[in-house]
Formats: C-alpha cells, structure tokens, sequence
C-alpha cells in the first residue's frame, strides 16, 4: 500500500515582487514499509519536503495523498488526529520541550492522544527500557547529551506506535558511536514494519535505507 | 480538558516561570499592582455607592428641600418646622416624618468628665419609625417623647458613663441642664449622609422660631407609604403651603423631594448637614483605576506576546506530536488565568497593605476583609480573571497560530504585534504622563489657591465660640477684656464669619421688586470687624459706636453687590432684611471685594450689618505674629475668669480656610500615588520589553561590536526606539490633559493658567524612569561579549 503520493509538489516563498523557490515539481512515492533517504546539499529542499511530508507545512503548488487521502483537504481536527497517531517526527536538534523530564516529554503525545494514566505509564515505562534510558527519567533535557537526547527524541516519536518516521538529519548533531545507535534502532523499527523517510548528508546513514533520492536546488534528481 | 494534560501545562508554566523568574515577577508585579489599585478604588466606589442603604425602607425615604426665592442659593437642605407636620397630617401618601435640628457645639458633662461636643442633633420621636437605628436599650416609642431626655450613640455613652448602666443617668449641658438618657442606639454607620453621637428630643428645642413658617431650620424627611408616588406628594406641598401662609410669601417656595439613597451623592444643596461626596468622584476614580488596570493588563500582553518566540519551539514540538490548535490556545490561555489568579492573591496582600494610607487620602473607612466583603472579593476575582482572560487571549491566538515548521526553525513569522506592542507602550505611557501632568496642574491649583490674597487678612486670626448667654449679651465688655491681653492687636465679635458661613436670607432693597433682586449674603458683625479683618473701603466709612444708628440702621455691602444691583453710588440708599427685624437701612459703606467663601466661587454680593448680642457666636482676635504661646496662653487665663464654666477653645482662621479645599489636597495626593504606580507599573513593561528587544537583537549587536561599536553606540541604538515611543507617549497625553484638566480648573472661579512646570516635570519624570528600565538591560546587552552573541546562531 502506497502510504505517500506526491505530484508536482511546489514550494516557494515571495519576498517583493521576487519568489524563492524550494521546491520544484516533486513526485515522489513511498511504500508502507520501506526506508527512503533523501539526501542533498544544504539549501536543497531537504527539510522542507520532510515538513511537507509531515504537515509541518503546506505546499504552495501541486498534491500531496497520505495514506490515500488527499492533504489538502483536511481539516485541522483531522489533521491533527493524523499527527498524534500515524506520523512520528525525529529532528535534528531533538527539540524536546526543555521544561519537561524525559519522562514527561515521552508522555506528552500519549496525553494528547487521551490515553489513560495506566497505559501511560506502563507505555513509557516501556519505552524507557527499550531505549536504555530509565535511569534518566527524571532528568531535564539539558541535563542530557546529545546521543541521550536523539534517544528520548526517537522514543517519543515512536511512543505513539506510528505508521511513519519522519527524520530531519537526526544523526546530524551527535558523535559516530550515537549516530549508529539511532540508525540501528531506525533499522528495527523498520523491520518490525514502520515506514521510514530520513534526511541525512552521511552516505554511511543512506546505506541504512532501502533506497535513496537526491534533491538539488529544489529538483528531484531522477 | 483531561487532568492529566492540565498537569502537563502546570509543569511547563511553572518551571518556565521558575527559570526566567525576572519575567514572571515583572508580569506578575505589574498585574497585581495594577489589580490592587482597581481592588482599592472599586472598595472605594462601592462606599460611596453604598450611603444610606442600610435603612430598610430607603426605598421610601425622602427628604424635603426647597428654594427660595430671594435666597442666594439654588434650594436650602432645610425647611421650616411646621411643614413636615402639617404634610404629615394634610397630604395623603406621608407615613411619617422626622425632622432634625442641628445643635450647636456644646459642653457636655457628667461629673469630671466634660467635653465640647458637635455631634448633636434634636430629633422628632419618629426618627426611630424612619430610620433604622435600632434600640439596644430604651423603647423607641418613647425615648424622644418628652423635653429633656437624650439617646447616645454607644460609643457616646461609653465615654462618659464608662462601664456603668447610662439608661436613667443625666447628661448635663452647658452646665445647667440636665437630660436624662433615655436610650442607647448602635454607633451610626459610616455609610450614612449624616451622623451623630447623641438625639435630643425636639421637645427641648425652645427656639421660639420653631413654629415659624418661614424659618428653614429642621431637615425634614418622609417616610412615604408603600405604593405612594413621591411627585404627588410633591405637587400637594405648594398648595399646603398656600393654605397656611399668604399667597405672596408661599409663592417664593419651590419644594423639592430628595431620594434618599441619591442626597450622598447628588445633593449640593445650600446648608447640607454634612458635606455630600460627588458622583464624579466616584467617575474619576474609576476611570483612573481602570487607566492603571489598563496599564498593567497591556504589560501582560505584551511580554507575553513578545516571549512567544522562546516558546515557539515548544509549540512547534507539541503540533508535531498532535496538539491541536485550540488544545494550544488553552494551554496559554490557561497559563494567564493562572497568572492573574496569582496576581490576584498577590494583590489582596498589597491592598490590605496600602488600604491604611489610601483610607485617608479617601477620606472614607474602608474595610477590605471580612464576613460581608466576601461578595465583593469574589467580584474583583471575577475582574482579574477577566483581566487575565483578555490580556491572555491575544498571546494565545498567536502562539497557538504559529506554523510548526516554522516554529521549530526558530522563526516566528506569525509575530506580527511589533506594531501593536509599540501601540501599547505609547499609550502606557500617554496614560503615565496624563496622570503626572494632572497631578502637577492639581497642585499648582493647591498652591494659587493658598496663596491668593482674599482681600482680608487672614494670618493671626484666631476665632474662639461664645457659648455663654452672659459672654454673648456681655460682648462689649468681653472684648474689651480680651483687648487687654498681652499680643491681642484686636477683637471682633460677629454672628458668622467669612469661610462659608454666611447668611443667605431674603431681603429687600430700595427700588427694587423682589423678583428682580439678586441672590445676596449676609455677614453680621460688630464695629470693630473691618478694622480687625483689615478689610479695604471703596466709598463710606466702616461701623463705629460713635454713630449708635449703625447698630440698628446701617449696612455696608461690597462691591459686587452695588455692581449687581445697579448702584454706582450706593451710599445713602437703602437695604431691609426683614428675617432679622432689620427695617430700611441706609448704605454707610462699600468694602473691596474680598474672597468670603472659597475660591472655587465667584466673589458674590454680600451685605454686612451689625447684629444684635444674642446673634453674636463668636469673637475673632488679630493677634502679633510674634510669641503666638504666650498670647494663647493669657488669652486662656482671661478666658477661665469671664467664663468659668466653659473651657478656652480656639481655631486659626487660616486653617479654616484651608479646610476648605481638603478634598483637592486629597485628590491631588491621590493622583500622584496613582501616577506613580501607573509610571511603576508602565517601567516594568518597558523593562521587560527591553530584554526581549535586546534579546531578539543579540546577533546584531555582536555584529556591530565585532566590526568595532563602542558599548556606548549600542546602548544609544538600544535606547532610542523606546525614547521615541515614550515620548509619542507622552506627546500624545498632552492635548488630552490640557484639556481635561482646564475643565477641572473652571470649577473654580479663581484658577492659576496652566504653567510649564508640570509639563517639563512630567516629561522628566517618565523619560527618566523609562530610560532607566531600558538603559540597564540596554548596557547588560552592549557589555556582552561578542562571541557569545555570534555563537548564538
């Protein structure tokens, strides 16, 4: 099943009289299951297209299906049912609410998704066990490292049980050793069935995909 | 909203409040300062609101007033004794009606303890029907029935009985007669038109004047049957009037009905009991606590609204996991109720704390807690919580608007208030200015007012009652034996005295039909009075004993009054004041115009004659200025020999006078702590303002410090949009103050012009307190190190 279908994706922004265009003309489709690396030089549209693909962000032209229904025409309840329950998001710099604790910043989708407090806990104790953080529960963001961090973020993503992780470079800030850590839970979670799309710049990342695309000045390289 | 996710808020606003605590302390300052100066005002206008409603038939309670033709004045408070009876018995609707007569200040004595009282009033029996004085000992029935007994008020009774039983014990007054109490009532209320510590039965007022149609002495009030329209009560009274007195003399009433609950702060009748309060007091206040909550809830919004760019990122994180929008907005609407929840207790605290000094400068007792402030209290929880609400949803609709996508990259482009907030600010500190200015014109007025020459001279007068029949019939030599005191320059005995108690009755006056006459006040004095006040002659020659016609047949007006009534040479024509037995008499001199009453009037006509000993009330004594103690002091030793029975008691006439624009002093008092919390509250903003304008330019003024600024350019950069609003601020203020502030100063007739002075104080005064708050976070940022700037990015 076909769980992303773009055509003609188009992104610019006007400045003036003047448009800056990010994106150009993107057709793109993604499989339930597979593990896509988009690659590219900075300023290629990279992240843009991943915040399109997650609805951080509204093309300017062209259409956009998930899971086979088409984007545009969502409405905002809809909308926000699709983030708290099929699409995880892993960004470059972690982005962790920094005035709660891991525990909590692992809670927050579950809340959002009214889960009740005793599959709550039981769920990010879970989490925690399989993300070797438990012992860190209690800690602030900033009283983390960075791998640490990647590892709350990651947990979080997957916490809700979504159909598809969206990451933005997210080896991009940490040491080789943590990188390959995330990269080989990405690989699980891939073969436990999880659709995957990540941004990255490192060819060692890309070979975790199953397939790669190239992205240059907003075009997608064929 | 699941608890759960509530906690989840609580936790963020919470420890983001504990790490950035200078921002939560100025938000929560400035909204609590705010809330309880609106917390302090509405305690106020809610006792002025509040006057005589504690009568439970307030609702039928009227008083009757009427004007007089002839008489220098719009309506008298007051009416002759015979009308409220006769209505009573004659005009359909009447339940009741109790009449007053203010006593004068008496000495009052049981045993060893005595005192001069003013508190006193003759009642009617049915004071107690009317009103709602409850008797805790006596039987209302009969407690004022006969001449002779008295009630007290409880505190009344405890100063002179002390601990013993006061019901069956004697007051004595003015040393010889002895009242018996009858009864004992509940300290009258402070939220009452009038007060008083003790009733006399009206029985015992012997003033021969008491049966007189035409005597306007008893405040006289009605209590109206159930269903009674008070207008036709009204209409029946001329006719009442007609059936008793001769057409000609009852057509110069025109009868009024005053509501109760409406004489505290709609009366400004001639001869109130005391003086009413006004309803645009009540309208000023609020406006001006409305202008500081205004002040204090923009602040709010607009750090709030300028912080939303540290908390993009977490707005961006929290859609991304599936937070709606609307989930977000009650996440910050939440956090600002919560806000002004805290602000609120934080408030209470410091009103229970300014409320001893505001009480005065109200010039009300106010209590803030309490069994029946609990409606009250809940009502101003309500106000902050509206507070909160509005300040809160401007930032809530835009943080919650946020594009994620962009929100995670640490742009706000959904930031747009940069106008609104400058908008704010301006009028933050338009409203700051307004109030200073004001402050400053008040007492400029103050100021003109005090030291304005009043055409007489006023310092080292002093003014000491006559209580005595013996010391009044006795004047002459009464003053002959003050004269000889050691420091007295000298002595004048008078019936009234300049400073408001003027006369205002009907007269008469050669060449003239009554209706034609203009308003005329009357001043009865002896002949030594205008050479004691040092008054100024225009034409004529003052009161002498030389000429034994003046004290019969001779008066003297000003020079108002010969303008007014056409004369341009008054003397030899002749005036008659019929009420005092005063027939025709010749005009024997003119006195400059001089200020007999306050300076919010207009110098008016008056008329000055001499009075009969039993009129005179009072001496007044020019005495040197220097060794003031030691004239005093003979002055009491020759007091205790003319009038044993009555201790020396006196009076400064300039602080008379001064007595009289205490309500100025007190709003002008008034204003400048509401400016300066207003100035206070506007600084805390721009102090707040300033960290984020210097936080958001971080990058900038590393740039500009890497290619070589000095630390003084970048504070002048910092500093130099916030002048500029400050002083649009200030620019704006200053049409609407010249304004306003003009329209006060025509309430009074003499006014100083508007000066420079307040203006350039103002200007200082907000510039400086603005720089100030932007100058330390603008000298923090230049100081910085530049790499730490640039290593932002």
């Amino acid at each position: 099943m076909r769980i992303i279908e773009t055509r003609g994706v188009t992104k610019w922004y006007s400045s003036g009289a003047t448009r800056t265009f990010v994106l150009r003309d993107i057709d793109l489709d993604v499989e339930e299951g597979e593990f896509l690396t988009v690659m590219g030089p900075s300023g290629a549209g990279k992240s843009t297209l991943l915040h399109i693909l997650g609805m951080l962000d509204s093309p300017s032209e062209g259409r956009y299906r998930f899971g086979g229904r088409d984007v545009h025409g969502l409405t905002e309840r809809e909308l926000t049912g699709i983030h708290k329950n099929d699409i995880g998001f892993v960004f470059q710099s972690y982005h962790l609410i920094d005035e709660l604790t891991v525990f909590e910043n692992l809670e927050t989708p579950l809340l959002y998704k009214k889960v009740k407090a005793s599959e709550r806990k039981a769920r990010v104790c879970d989490m925690l066990d399989r993300f070797r953080i438990v012992g860190k529960k209690g800690l602030f963001p900033n009283q983390l490292s960075g791998g640490q961090q990647q590892r709350v973020a990651v947990a979080r993503a997957v916490i809700a049980e979504p159909r598809l992780i969206l990451a933005d470079e997210p080896t991009g800030n940490l040491s080789s050793k943590e990188g390959a850590e995330i990269m080989e839970t990405f690989r699980e979670l891939n073969a436990a069935g999880t659709t995957i799309v990540q941004v990255t710049h490192s060819e060692k990342n890309a070979a975790c995909g199953k397939r790669t695309i190239r992205l240059l000045d907003g075009w997608l390289e064929k | 909203m699941l608890p759960s996710l509530a906690g989840n808020y609580v936790k963020t606003a919470w420890r983001k409040a504990k790490r950035e605590k200078a921002y939560a302390a100025i938000n929560l300052v400035g909204l609590a300062v705010g809330l309880a100066c609106a917390i302090l005002t509405a305690l106020y206008v809610r006792h002025e609101l509040g006057f005589d409603r504690y009568h439970v038939r307030n609702d039928r309670i009227y008083r009757l007033a009427t004007g007089v033709r002839g008489g220098a004045y719009e309506a008298i408070a007051k009416v002759p004794g015979p009308w409220g009876l006769a209505a009573l018995k004659e005009i359909p609707g009447i339940e009741r009606a109790a009449r007053f007569v203010l006593m004068n200040e008496i000495l009052v004595g049981r045993g060893e303890v005595r005192s001069y009282e003013s508190g006193g009033m003759y009642a009617d029996p049915s004071v107690f029907d009317v009103f709602s004085f409850p008797l805790l000992r006596g039987d209302p029935a009969t407690a004022l029935a006969r001449p002779g007994t008295v009630v007290l008020t409880e505190s009344f009774a405890r100063k002179f009985f002390g601990a013993a039983d006061p019901v069956g014990g004697t007051l004595t007054f003015d040393t010889k007669n002895d009242y018996l109490v009858t009864g004992i009532i509940r300290d009258v209320p402070a939220q009452s038109h009038f007060s008083f510590d003790f009733l006399v039965s009206i029985e015992t007022y012997a003033n021969p004047m008491r049966e007189d149609w035409r005597w306007n002495q008893f405040y006289t009030y009605f209590l109206l049957e159930d269903g009674a329209a008070p207008g036709a009560v009204l209409e029946k009274i001329p006719g009442l009037l007609g059936r008793h007195m001769p057409p000609a003399e009852a057509s110069d009433y025109t009868p009024r009905l005053q509501r109760l609950t409406d004489i505290h702060l709609r009366s400004h009748l001639f001869r109130e009991i005391q003086p009413n309060s006004d309803i645009a007091n009540v309208y000023i206040f609020s406006a001006i606590a409305l202008l500081v909550l205004a002040i204090a809830g923009i602040n709010f919004m607009n750090l709030t609204t300028a912080r939303a760019l540290a908390r993009a990122k977490e707005v961006g994180v929290r859609k991304a996991v599936g937070a709606s929008r609307r989930q977000l907005a009650r996440q910050f609407l939440g956090e600002s109720v919560f806000m002004s929840a805290s602000a609120y207790a934080a408030s209470l605290g410091l009103a229970a704390l300014l409320l001893p000094v505001f009480r005065p400068l109200a010039g009300r007792s106010l209590v803030l807690f309490g069994a029946s402030q609990i409606g009250f209290l809940a009502a101003m929880a309500g106000l902050a919580l509206a507070v909160g609400l509005a300040a809160g949803t401007y930032p809530a609709f835009v943080l919650s608007a946020f594009q994620p996508s962009d929100a995670l990259r640490g742009q706000a482009r959904g930031i747009r208030g940069d106008m609104l907030r400058k908008g704010l600010v301006v009028f933050q500190f338009a409203a700051s200015a307004f109030l200073l200015v004001a402050t400053g014109i008040v007492r400029d007025q103050l100021h003109y007012v005090q030291g304005k020459r009043l055409g007489f001279d006023i310092e080292h007068l002093i003014v000491v009652p006559l209580r005595e029949d013996g010391m009044r019939s006795g004047y002459e030599a009464v003053k002959r034996e003050l004269r000889g005191v050691p420091g007295v320059i000298s002595v004048s005995a008078s019936g009234n005295l300049p400073g408001g108690s003027d006369w205002g009755v009907p007269y008469e006056a050669e060449g003239f039909s009554p209706e034609r006459l203009p308003p005329m006040r009357q001043l009865l004095v002896d002949q030594d009075f205008v050479a004691t006040y040092k008054l100024e002659l225009a034409a004529g020659r003052g009161f002498a004993l030389d000429h034994p016609t003046d004290a019969t047949a001779a008066v003297m007006i000003n020079e108002e009054a010969a303008r007014q009534l056409g004369w341009a040479d008054p003397l030899g024509r002749t005036m008659a004041v019929p009420v005092l037995k005063r027939g025709p008499s010749p005009v024997i001199g003119v006195i400059r115009d001089f200020h007999f009453r306050s300076l919010r009037e207009k110098i008016g006509p008056i008329m000055v004659l001499v009075a009969t000993p039993e009129m005179m009330t009072v001496v007044s004594l020019r005495i040197r200025a220097t060794e003031v103690p030691a004239t005093l002091a003979g002055l009491e030793r020759k007091w205790r020999e003319l009038d044993p029975a009555h201790p020396f008691a006196y009076s400064f006439l300039d602080e008379r006078f001064a007595r009289l624009y205490e309500r100025e002093r007190r709003t002008g008092t008034l204003l400048l702590s509401v400016a300066g919390l207003a100035v206070l509250v506007a600084c805390l903003g721009l102090f707040g303002l300033a960290a984020y304008a210097a936080g958001k330019r971080t990058k900038e003024i590393g740039i500009r410090k890497s290619v070589g600024a000095s630390a003084r350019s970048i504070v002048v950069l910092l500093s130099k949009d916030f002048t500029r609003l400050i002083a649009i601020g200030y620019l704006a203020a200053l049409p609407i103050v010249v304004w306003l502030m003009g329209r006060w100063l025509e309430s009074f007739a003499y006014r100083t012009a508007i000066g420079i002075g307040p203006f350039v104080a103002a200007g200082l005064a907000v510039l400086a307190a603005g720089w100030l708050s932007v100058g330390f976070q603008s000298v923090r940022a230049a100081r910085a190190n530049p790499t730490d700037a640039l290593r932002y990015e």
